[in-house]
This record gives structure tokens, sequence and C-alpha cells, in this order.
């Protein structure tokens, strides 16, 4: 029941999607694998104005897509930006301070209103898709990451309350989580899970707030200077997680300044014009 | 029974003289109130005899429609009141406040009259008036102070708000632990004054009974009534109030306003 309650139908999909829902995990992985290859397979570049017509099935995978996306700024200015990103891919946003890298981010999570333009997940319209499940599959990642009351493990369990349409945070997701902690170099055998999360330091709230969002199987991530407070060493292992995850079909926006530890992720660029 | 102690127009001006007392300490430690002082002085005369001359007037009509008409009024003003002085809010949220404060009253008010306190003509304008008031004076509080908290706590805590959006949280869920403190703002004066009546506090009401010759038991019946309608008035003028203004915290894309995300 558990298990069929998080893959729930997303809005959108066909019928003969829906019956391929309440699949085991051992199907959920081979569909996975076949997922990126047919994303390999289609050989899109990453920006292009053409609109894919191939849908993909994977719970969380998908294809975000901007036209033409437009916000003011202040003092008079504007940014717009159009790409399309596809599942297993990245894409770097570069521009100089103002030039508005973090509203384009929060618009592509909807936390920020457009002034123009199209937004499209897997070819559907924003405007057709509720906002809390667009932003539980286009997930945002802010430059300082707000920790929520209460010790790491609720942090971490926070993406599963029934508030978020989660159900219970269950063991399996725990351990998923322990998994992930290590891997970015936190040790969560220790008391890191029971801590208070307003204790933590910024560069380990910031790997914790990845954790967080990581857990509820995005599709997008937006990661706004995931690696501004890292050391060279948190920084190389963010990387690393944060590749395998492109691996098994995830799409990357991604903000840094320091790109000496992304320099060996495949990437797209994003100019934006100050 | 006998009546309260009338007082003569020579021993009110007389209480003037208790004013001044508080005037000399403010001009003394320069408190730049003293101008504040005499307004308020002198606007408390006239507005209490202006009252003195309406009631009486209201009280000798006794009409059930010119009741109503007055209640609707003071719903008004103490709705203005209770939104004027909003810090935090963005815009003034002062229709809401009329429907919280209209529907606390009337749920709170026709009890009170209508069951409670009861008798045969329970619509009497000597009864609902002044009840009306008490619950409305203090509605007002508790409905300003919920409001203020609440967009305090949001804009404090913006940066919260927010992560608990992109985590896939509705609105109302991402905002629901600083709706909690701000009912609970609003409900701490007279969860305190219920605590303290009797010990540190004896109630106006009651005192007023007292002096105008009522038993002391009787005055305690009545007070208790009305301590009881001013706590459910305050908590269903709060919970209206913030349970329909927190959706102003948000875009229709439910995204929190940009006026209240300063930080960032």
């Amino acid at each position: 029941m558990q298990r069929a309650r998080r893959i729930e139908p997303r809005e959108g999909w066909s019928g003969e999607a829906r019956t391929q829902v309440h699949v085991s995990a051992v199907r959920r992985r081979l569909r996975r694998v076949a997922c990126r290859y047919f994303t390999r397979e289609r050989e899109q570049p990453v920006f292009t104005s053409r609109v894919s017509t191939g849908r993909l099935y994977c719970s969380s995978m998908a294809r975000l897509e901007a036209r033409r996306l437009r916000a003011e700024l202040t003092q008079g200015r504007s940014v717009e930006a159009s790409f399309a990103l596809d599942a297993g891919r990245a894409l770097q946003v570069a521009g100089p301070s103002g030039a508005g890298k973090t509203t384009l981010l929060r618009m592509l999570c909807r936390l920020e209103a457009r002034d123009g333009g199209e937004l499209l997940l897997d070819g559907e319209p924003a405007e057709r898709i509720r906002p809390t499940r667009w932003r539980r599959r286009v997930v945002y990642l802010a430059q300082q990451p707000a920790m929520l009351e209460g010790t790491v493990l609720d942090n971490l369990a926070a993406g599963f309350l029934p508030a978020a349409g989660g159900g219970r945070f269950p063991n399996a997701r725990r351990d998923e989580a322990c998994r992930l902690l290590s891997a970015l170099g936190l040790d969560p055998c220790g008391e890191l899970l029971e801590q208070t999360a307003a204790t933590l330091s910024g560069g380990e709230a910031a790997r914790v707030a990845l954790c967080r969002a990581l857990l509820i199987e995005p599709a997008v991530l937006l990661c706004d200077e995931p690696t501004a407070n890292l050391d060279a060493g948190a920084a190389a292992a963010l990387v690393g997680l944060v590749h395998g995850w492109l691996q098994d079909g995830g799409a990357l926006v991604l903000v840094a300044h320091d790109e000496e530890p992304w320099r060996d992720l495949e990437r797209g660029r994003l100019e934006l014009s100050p | 029974m006998k009546g309260p102690i009338p007082i003569s127009d020579l021993h009110l001006a007389l209480s003037t003289a208790l004013v001044v007392l508080a005037g000399v300490v403010s001009a003394l430690l320069r408190l730049g109130l003293l101008g504040s002082l005499l307004w308020g002085t002198v606007r408390t005369f006239v507005q209490l005899i202006l009252l003195g001359y309406v009631l009486t007037h209201v009280f000798a009509i006794d009409h059930p429609a010119l009741v109503l008409a007055i209640v609707s009024l003071m719903c008004l003003v103490a709705a203005r009141a209770a939104v004027s002085r909003l810090k935090e809010a963005p815009e003034k949220p002062w229709g809401l406040a009329v429907l919280a404060l209209g529907a606390g009253t009337f749920l709170v008010g026709s009890v009170v009259c209508g069951v409670i306190i009861g008798g045969e003509r329970w619509y009497t304008a000597r009864l609902v008036i002044p009840i009306c008031g008490m619950i409305l004076g203090n509605s007002l509080t508790g409905v300003s102070l919920a409001l203020d908290r609440m967009y305090g706590e949001v804009r404090a805590r913006a940066r919260e708000v927010e992560v608990r959006l992109s985590l896939g949280y509705s609105a109302w869920e991402a905002i629901r632990p600083h709706v909690r403190t701000a009912l609970r703002a609003g409900m701490t004066p007279i969860i305190n004054a219920l605590m303290v009546v009797g010990l540190v506090s004896l109630p106006g009401m009651m005192t007023g009974q007292i002096l105008a010759g009522a038993e002391p038991m009787t005055a305690v019946r009545y007070q208790i009534v009305v301590m009881l309608m001013i706590a459910a008035s305050v908590a269903i003028g709060a919970l209206i109030v913030v349970g329909l203004s927190f959706r102003r915290c948000f875009t229709a894309d439910q995204a929190l306003r940009p006026e209240l995300r300063g930080d960032r």
C-alpha cells in the first residue's frame, strides 16, 4: 500500500501508463534502466526549441522545458531564458551577479511568478499541473537552505508527512537517507539524525537539505550554489552523488560560481546577460 | 437595593486633577506625551458624554432594529481599529476583520443574551449593547494580535515556509505552524485574564455592579459569564480572521508573496 501510494499516477499520464503504476521494485528498476536507454537513444541536444513527443513513463523522470520564460527584475532589468532539459542531463545557468540566476531557478519551481513565457513538464504546461505536485517533481534548493524545526531526522522526513501527500516516513526511506548522508561525508550512525537541525553548520545544513530533496525523488533538481559552503572534499562527494543521481535519470539545473568541483560533469550551459 | 452614588459636575471636574498628575510626570521626564494626554482627556469626556446621551435615547426607543444597527456599526468601527495598527500586513484585511468580529459577536452575543441571561425581552438595548460592546472590545484585540503575529511570523520565517512549499506542501500546510503561533498570540491576553481574574484584577463590570449596589454573588455570576463569553468570541474571531487571511500570504500559484519574503 505504502509503495502504491508513493508512486501514484502523475497528472497527464495516458491511460495505459496509469495501469503500469503498481509495479514491483524490480520492474521499477528495469523501467528506470529502459528510460535511461531511451533518453540516450533519442540523442537530443540539451537545448532545443523542439518539443519531444515521446513520453517518459518513469515516475521520477521528466523533461523540463522553458519557452521565453521571462521575469522582470529590479531597476528595469529582466531575465529571459529558453531551454529544454531531458532526464539525465545537467544545465548550468551562468552569468554575473544580479543577472537573475536565482530568479530563474525560483521561476522553474514556481516559487516566483513569471512575467511571460511558458513552462512545461513532459510537454504539459505548468498551468495544468497543481503547484504542489509540480514542486514535488521540480525541487528547488536555495543557496542557504533553511532547516525546519526539530531534529535532522524530522527534516529528512519532512517531505513524507501527510501534509506533502507522502504518507509515513518508512524505514526503507530512513536507510536510504543514511546511505545518502554517508555518501555526502556525514556520519548518520552517530548522533546526527537526532541532532537539532538548527545547530547544524552551514555546510552540514546544505548537505542535509540535498538529502531532504533527493528523498522525495524529484524529476528535476534546481541547485543554487550547492557547494558554496563546502570544503573541497565535501564538494567532491556532493558532485559525485549528484552525478550518480543524473545517471539514474534525474535532471539538474545548476547555479555555481565556483566551477572547479563540477569540471568533470557533462553539462549544458545557459549564459544570462547582465 | 440602593442605586449608584451620583457624581456631581464639580466632582467630575475634580477628576481632571488626577490627569494633571500624569501630565506633570510626562512634562518633567520629557516623554512627549503631554499633547496626547490632553487630547485623550478631551476625547474621553466628549465621547463618553455623547455616548451617555445616545444610550439614553436608544434605551428610550428600545427597538430591535435600532439595536441591530448599533451593534453592526460597532462591528465596523471595531474592525477598523483592529486592522489600523497592523504593522506587518501588506494590506489591511478589514473586510475579513468585519466578518470575523461580526460572526463572533453575533454568535456569542445571541447565546449570552438569548439563552444564558435571557428573560422576556432578551433583545432589549440595555442588555444587548453593553454585552456586545464587551465582546467586541476584547475580540478586536485578539483579532489584531493574531493577524499581526501571523504576518510577522511568515515574514521572519519566509525561508522555512518556502522550504515546505518546495517539498510540495500546500499553502495551508506550509504556513500551519505559524498560524498556530498566531492563534496562541491572539488568545494569550484572555487566557492570562482568566488566570488572574479576582486575584490580581477586579474586572470593571463586576466593580460597576458592586458600586451600583448589587450583591457580590450576583455580580460574580455575571462576571463569570462575561469572562467565558469573551474567551469564546476571541477564539472565534481570531480563528476566522487567520483562517481566511492566510491565503493572502500566497499568490495564485501557492507561492509566498514577494512582499512577505524580505530575506533570502
